[in-house]
């Protein structure tokens, strides 16, 4: 089934779509107007001055594509590491001690999951205000379960093995156990849910600027798809408002799942115990 | 004598969450910003109330808000217990009645959309995780991840654009006027219902092949092969069994899914269900309003939880060790 | 090629793809059906002579609940169908009489005479005693009155026709309360002690010219049927269905298809960027008027430095794009504005020059007050070197507000002003600008409501010692507006609203946008007639009687 570290199809293609977005977000920090100066009036057509178009106050959409890209990458990334960060210790926590603690962070972990995130996270963002490190915060505190989840079973896993079981028996301390035995072998499950979290964490800012609670500072796609919404775009036929920041959204969002995916797999052919949670 | 222990520690773990999304739900509004009594009292009665202290002070005493916070809990406990969910101060009626119509508009969505999505999804994923490496099945498995990283509102302004606005066949959004016939639901439900059974199906699909994928693997399966057995019945009886108690907790999430994915389809349709009210609740700052759909949509997804271990632990007596 | 890709797939794989394909099939055919059942569900337009007359209009102005003291489109959608005001106002913003006249020979006692024969819905008399009693009840149990009738000490009967009033002092604008205020019915309100939760049946009973009919929260349409008995006569409509829409689309389609005859939103016409895919719609009419509110104002936190600094306000004037703002916001249907806050659609309007864009002399003035670039990053500073950003308040749940923000902020931006937009909801937004003063700058718009209020002219939106969004503690504004709450006198009120044109312009409190007007859209092929009214827009008194329906 492996073959050394070339990675598979699927996975190139993944790679492909998120370097495509990386090369949007760099370009992103060409000077403005290079693609495109804004319209006098409100939804121009794709033209030769405005490849695609311009908004309801006149703004090139391609220059704000490129822009969201950054926003969208950046938050997508941030989240991504906080919610990883977040459940990995939670994780390895629980994996690692047994009774009330592991009982505890186990109902904390169980309360999240079952909590409906989506509606939790407008009322966190309504609490907290509309702001870049308030979508990251509120997507990195909710999101974070699943991760741990996945963690705490294969540390659980390693602790119960005979041989740390062992290590236990003549005396070895927790951390060094955490250290030496447990991370190492959680390293490809966390690798494989941070990529996946970026994924997540793109569509849920998305989902949020979309109902107007992303940051108006740092528009992003889902902002574009929330004027688009509001500001009449479906009524004008102005189709270049809102069918490139879904596409960018959608194809970002898949390439970060593919390439999580083929990382999951690699780690579950070599270990079976995983491969039921993915 | 494992059993009844193993029973005490999944009740009292239900019974610990559903305490702790009551606080959560008391507490999260409480601590937003902007002040609550706008919306009591609307924009121009509250710009007076600010300049006259007697009046506000007689309207917060009117409405409980003078009250510590931990008596508010109290009487916001002993009220749940009675069913009384409370007054909506931005709809001037009670609660439950307000609950109980919007969570007609979001079953009649979700539910159907649901057993749509878990039938259309559990047979593709089934087929997919079936021998997954043939290119067509691939390519399928391709399109369900697709699917699923498309945002449903995004889906929805898609059709709204082709089927409403192009084509005119169906309403732009909102729900159909009281007492409409059956057509007239389908219209308005058709585009939203359509978008979420797409991608619900997409997640049960991928969710599925990945099960199917994992059974097909273990030892009895091999055996059971090479007994020669008929792939459909091999199928149903060597793949769908095994696959139940997953699938039942899939199915549970698939509610929670359901209830809380639908919000944004709901907004986008501008159909007048839970999540958009609840959204309405979170903008108007209608604590009561939004404490008591949010704490609805949490024990639905709880008890579907619930009801999906059960059945796991009837089905699978190997859970029973678990 | 298919025929492999079909043979290489089992029969689950085409169970479910049958499943999909069946689903798209069937969702194809509801909305089709769907679709047809509601184009035949509109009767055909030549049966149509002997069934009643019926008006849809949609809103967006959803009403939650259907008791007008509670619910505040309730109370708008009462004022214009089912209850009368005591007065009304004119084209100009005069207050004229309209149930009852007034008189006064001091300012302080008020006689209010009943000048119509009115009868309530449910066919007793209006009688003065009604009118005394809508006065205190309202000053006692509605809020929304505490600032109308704060100085009214007693109101009571004379006689049948004739209630008096009594201020604790003279105050001449007492009569704009009257135009506020919606006479109720003393038999049904006298025994109920919470207005905003009374359910009775008969709580929807006026003496205007329609009565309620019913209302149905959850596919959101209520109904008005015609009052026969009417003072003015029968209305020329037998019934008026409000649909209420959650989404201006879904609105902008009904009326496209001819699902209702108009749109309404009170004090405002329809956003403007709604109007050019409407332009080229046959049998869509539109009313256009001059707004008496100011669209949208860039309001200053006159208390708050550096805002309090009235050169600094006046290169925050110069740094604005006004033709984008008439253009992008406006669609065109606006026009940039002058110095003068008050806007030229009202008879004391005193011209003032016209507002432009100057770069350079931004530049020179904040240079001058020492916010200049001192550490060379692109952005001015604080004269003592630290970094300098100023906060726009916008509304979040209005698109529009944040659109105009991105503008203000692109253009304040580009000659060194770095912008936060810090976005709020309408409760935020309130509790910000009237209670805690947290801001440096806030957009908003005025209604012609709000500009009449208080000493008129925007006072209301100005004084630190009312609502105040720009917190002006001007001592020569508090003298001016002293002055107007206390003259009756129509030459010296022309006189001082100069004086506050004149402050307006030199102290740039607050920096009006753009002046826009208010876009009613209808559908001529299915009404005529239809009056605009200051207040209540199409919805005034006089659109009923001059109305048909086609």
């Amino acid at each position: 089934m492996r073959f050394g570290y070339s990675p598979s199809k699927v996975e190139l293609l993944g790679i492909a779509l998120v370097s495509a977005v990386v090369t949007m977000a760099l370009f992103s920090y060409l000077p403005d107007g290079l693609f495109g100066a804004p319209s006098k009036s409100p939804y121009s057509p794709p033209s030769l001055q405005n490849l695609l178009g311009t908004n309801d106050i006149g703004e090139d959409v391609f220059s704000v594509l490129l822009r969201g890209s950054r926003v969208s990458l950046t938050i997508g990334f941030l989240g991504a590491a906080v919610s990883t960060l977040i459940g990995t210790l939670i994780g390895i926590i629980a994996g690692s001690s047994r009774g009330i603690l592991d009982d505890l962070l186990g109902s904390l972990t169980d309360l999240f999951l079952v909590v409906p995130a989506l509606p939790l996270m407008i009322v966190l963002a309504a609490y907290l205000g509309p702001s870049f490190i308030n979508v990251v915060a509120v997507i990195g505190l909710l999101w974070w379960p699943t991760t741990a989840r996945l963690v705490r079973a294969r540390a659980r896993q390693v602790t119960e093995s005979l041989f740390v079981e062992g290590l236990i028996g003549i005396g070895a301390r927790k951390l060094y156990i955490i250290f030496r035995h447990i991370l190492p072998n959680v390293l490809g499950i966390v690798f494989a849910r941070f990529v996946l979290a970026v994924s997540s964490s793109i569509l849920l800012e998305a989902g949020l600027s979309f109902i107007g609670l992303g940051d108006p500072q740092n528009p992003s796609w889902g902002t574009m798809l929330h004027f688009a919404m509001t500001r009449g775009a479906l009524l004008y036929g102005a189709w270049w408002t809102f069918i490139p920041p879904g596409f960018c959204i959608s194809l970002t969002s898949l390439g970060f799942i593919l390439i999580g995916m083929g990382i999951e797999h690699r780690i579950s052919s070599g270990t079976k115990s995983v491969g039921g949670f993915a | 004598m494992e059993t009844p222990i193993f029973l005490i520690k999944k009740i009292s773990r239900y019974a610990f969450l559903v305490f702790a999304i009551i606080s959560v739900n008391f507490l999260l509004p409480r601590l937003m910003p902007g002040d609550p009594l706008v919306f009591l009292f609307g924009e121009e009665v509250y710009g007076a109330a600010m300049r006259d202290p007697a009046l506000l002070n007689s309207l917060t005493a009117k409405y409980g808000l003078d009250l510590p916070v931990s008596e508010q809990f109290f009487v916001y406990l002993q009220h749940l217990a009675r069913g009384d969910l409370g007054y909506s101060f931005s709809y001037g009626r009670p609660i439950s009645e307000i609950v109980i119509e919007r969570m007609q508009l979001t079953l009649m969505m979700t539910v159907p959309s649901t057993i749509f999505s878990l039938v259309i999804g559990t047979a593709l994923g089934l087929s997919l995780g079936w021998e997954p490496g043939k290119l067509v099945k691939r390519a399928v498995s391709a399109g369900a991840l697709l699917v699923h990283s498309v945002p449903t509102y995004w889906l929805g302004m898609l059709s709204i654009t082709i089927f409403s606005l192009w084509l005119g066949l169906t309403p732009v959004g909102g729900a159909p006027p009281g007492g409409a016939t059956l057509q007239e639901y389908l219209s308005h439900l058709a585009l939203p219902m359509s978008v979420l059974t797409l991608f619900n199906s997409a997640y049960v699909a991928i969710m599925v092949r990945g099960l199917t994928i994992e059974v097909s693997d273990e030892p009895f399966v091999i055996a059971a092969l090479s007994k020669g057995l008929k792939p459909i019945r091999f199928i149903s009886r060597h793949l769908l069994r095994p696959s139940l108690p997953p699938l039942l907790s899939l199915i549970a999430i698939e509610m929670g899914f359901a209830f809380s994915g639908a919000l944004l389809v709901e907004i986008v349709f501008s159909w007048p269900g839970m999540g958009y009210t609840m959204w309405q609740a979170v903008t108007e700052r209608d604590y009561p309003l939004l404490q008591a759909a949010f704490t609805m949509v949490a024990l639905i997804v709880i008890g579907a939880n619930a009801i999906a271990d059960a059945l796991s632990y009837i089905v699978d007596p190997r859970m029973r060790q678990a | 090629m298919l025929l492999g890709v079909v043979l290489e797939m089992n029969r689950n794989t085409i169970i479910g793809l049958a499943g999909v394909a069946i689903l798209a099939v069937l969702a194809v055919a509801f909305a089709a059906s769907g679709g047809f059942f509601s184009q035949s569900s509109i009767p055909p337009q030549a049966n149509n002579t002997a069934v009643k007359k019926t008006l849809s209009i949609g809103t967006t102005n959803i009403v939650k609940t259907d008791n007008f003291v509670k619910d505040y489109y309730m109370g708008i959608f009462s004022a214009c169908f089912i209850l009368d005001p005591l007065a009304a106002v004119d084209e100009g913003g005069n207050i004229i009489p309209y149930l009852v006249n007034w008189s006064t020979s001091d300012s302080k006692i008020w006689d209010l005479t009943l000048i119509r024969n009115a009868t309530w819905h449910d066919g007793k008399p209006v009688t003065a005693e009604d009118v005394a009693f809508t006065i205190t009840y309202l000053k006692e149990k509605d809020p929304n009155y505490a600032t109308h009738f704060q100085f009214v000490v007693s109101a009571q009967a004379v006689d049948n026709k004739t209630a008096r009033v009594v201020l604790s002092k003279e105050w001449t604008s007492f009569t704009i309360g009257l135009a506020a205020t919606r006479l109720i019915p003393k038999h049904i309100w006298q025994n109920v002690s919470d207005p905003s939760t009374y359910a009775g049946s008969d709580r929807n009973i006026g003496c205007g010219p329609f009565i309620y009919g019913s209302f149905d929260p959850a596919s959101g349409a209520m109904t008005f049927n015609a009052n026969k008995n009417y003072w003015r006569g029968a209305p020329s409509v037998d019934q008026v269905v409000l649909k209420f829409y959650t989404s201006i689309d879904a609105m902008i389609i009904a009326l496209k298809k001819g699902d209702v005859a108009a749109t309404y939103a009170y004090a405002s016409g329809i956003d403007p960027v709604y109007v050019p895919p409407l332009l080229g719609e046959k049998g869509i009419s539109f009313i256009i008027k001059p707004n008496f509110g100011v669209d949208n104002s860039l309001w200053f936190n006159c208390m708050r430095y550096p805002y309090n600094i009235t050169e600094f306000r006046h290169a925050v004037s110069y740094a604005l794009d006004y033709g984008d703002y008439v253009s992008y916001i406006a669609s065109g249907y606006g026009k940039v504005p002058t110095k003068g806050w008050i806007p030229d659609s009202w008879g004391y309007y005193v011209e003032k020059p016209m507002l432009v864009k100057n770069a350079s002399k931004v530049a020179s003035m904040l240079d001058s007050i020492g916010f200049v670039d001192f550490d060379s990053d692109g952005w001015r500073d604080y004269p003592n070197g630290t970094a300098f950003s100023m906060g726009v308040l916008a509304r979040s749940d209005i698109a529009l507000s944040m659109r105009l923000a991105s503008l203000v902020k692109r253009d304040l931006e580009a000659i060194g002003i770095r912008v936060q937009i810090i976005p709020a909801d309408v409760s935020t937004f309130q509790t910000i600008t009237q209670r805690t003063k947290d801001f440096d700058s806030a957009i908003s718009r005025t209604t012609f409501w709000g500009m009449i209020m208080y000493a008129g002219a925007g006072t209301l939106y100005f004084d630190n010692r009312n609502m105040g969004w720009a917190n002006v503690d001007d001592p020569e504004y508090h003298t001016a507006v002293d002055e107007l709450l206390r003259t009756a006198n129509q030459t010296r009120v022309r006189e001082l609203y100069a004086t506050l044109q004149g402050l307006y312009a030199d102290k740039m409190y607050a920096v009006p946008l753009y002046w826009g007007n208010i876009i009613q859209p209808y559908r001529s092929d299915m009404v005529d007639g239809i009056k605009y009214d200051t207040m209540y827009g199409i919805l005034g008194k006089d659109t009923w009687f001059s109305i048909s329906v086609k």
